[in-house]
């Protein structure tokens, strides 16, 4: 049987002090999921709702925690009680588990609003399946929108940038209008030519050569009331990302 | 190419040799054919 199996290529073999050894090339936990996946998509036709109605059906199934089977790399399902209509109460446990129970809390520990999602699934801890799905969905939402509203506010950024380029050009050419106009570091000259002074959006009062009129408070440095606001942007932006990142990470974890 | 389905025997001595990180004949006879009743065609005769 060894050798039919190496035939099918599920076994190596070496010798080793004049043994032929026999090896996987696959961890065992590989061919299970190897075997899972081919039951599910010959046999199940690529649905996995037929296992699940089993599982659900089926009253042959061991108390939490009571399982040998139950660890991270057989992931199954254990009943907790039952259910109103006398059914078993089902529940993962094991590395499905693991990962359907902690996740929800997680996930929902990352965003602006953790507090009242950590308080709700902590004072709820029996709360239904679809309604955790539900906080799960909300926040892979959340993520898809903090990205997307990002790329958007860069491309507005970049659009109001160039108008506001344009407008320092126009500022420029004023500048060269204006009588007894002088060609030193700080004359408006040089900024029209954005020579000695700072480019961009703050080029006229950098030029100038007047303090920022405007006090960042997050940074305590003086700057342009649009600096400070794009920075608060991108603060807000990178909060959204960043929680959405992990929430995304504790999902796939 | 994909890979040729498993019976139910060849399955579970499958996940034995992996389990085991590698096997000889002997060993699999041993630890995974004896405690199932498998027995050797020359020691039967």
């Amino acid at each position: 049987m060894m050798e039919r199996l190496r035939q099918k290529r599920r076994l190596t073999r070496r010798r080793i002090d004049g043994i032929y050894r026999y090896f996987s090339p696959t961890s065992r936990g590989e061919v299970l999921r190897d075997v899972v996946q081919t039951f599910v998509e010959k046999t199940l036709g690529g649905s996995v709702s037929p296992f699940v109605a089993y599982l659900t059906e089926s009253a042959d199934l061991s108390e939490a925690g009571d399982s040998p089977t139950c660890s991270a790399w057989s992931p199954s399902f254990v009943t907790r009680g039952t259910r109103d209509d006398g059914r078993p109460a089902l529940e993962p446990c094991g590395g499905a588990g693991r990962l359907v129970r902690a996740a929800p809390r997680r996930v929902v520990a990352g965003g602006p609003g953790r507090g009242r999602r950590v308080a709700a699934v902590s004072l709820f801890p029996r709360m239904p399946a679809h309604v955790r799905a539900m906080l799960w969905w909300l926040v892979c939402a959340k993520f898809l929108v903090g990205l997307a509203w990002t790329a958007a506010g860069r491309r507005a950024v970049a659009s109001r940038l160039r108008r506001a380029r344009r407008g320092v050009h126009v500022k420029r050419l004023r500048l060269l209008l204006r009588p007894g106009l002088g060609l030193g570091r700080r004359s408006g000259l040089a900024s029209a030519f954005g020579v000695g002074g700072t480019r961009g959006v703050s080029a006229p009062s950098a030029s100038s050569g007047a303090p920022a009129p405007f006090k960042d408070p997050a940074h305590g440095s003086r700057c342009t009331r649009r600096t400070a606001r794009r920075r608060l942007y991108y603060r807000r932006r990178w909060r959204w990302v960043s929680s959405g990142s992990a929430a995304s990470c504790c999902i796939w974890r | 190419m994909p890979l040729a389905r498993l019976g139910d025997q060849e399955l579970a001595l499958l996940t034995f040799v992996a389990g085991q990180g590698g096997a000889t004949v002997g060993e699999v006879a041993d630890q995974f054919g004896t405690p199932r009743g498998w027995r050797d065609r020359r020691c039967s005769r």
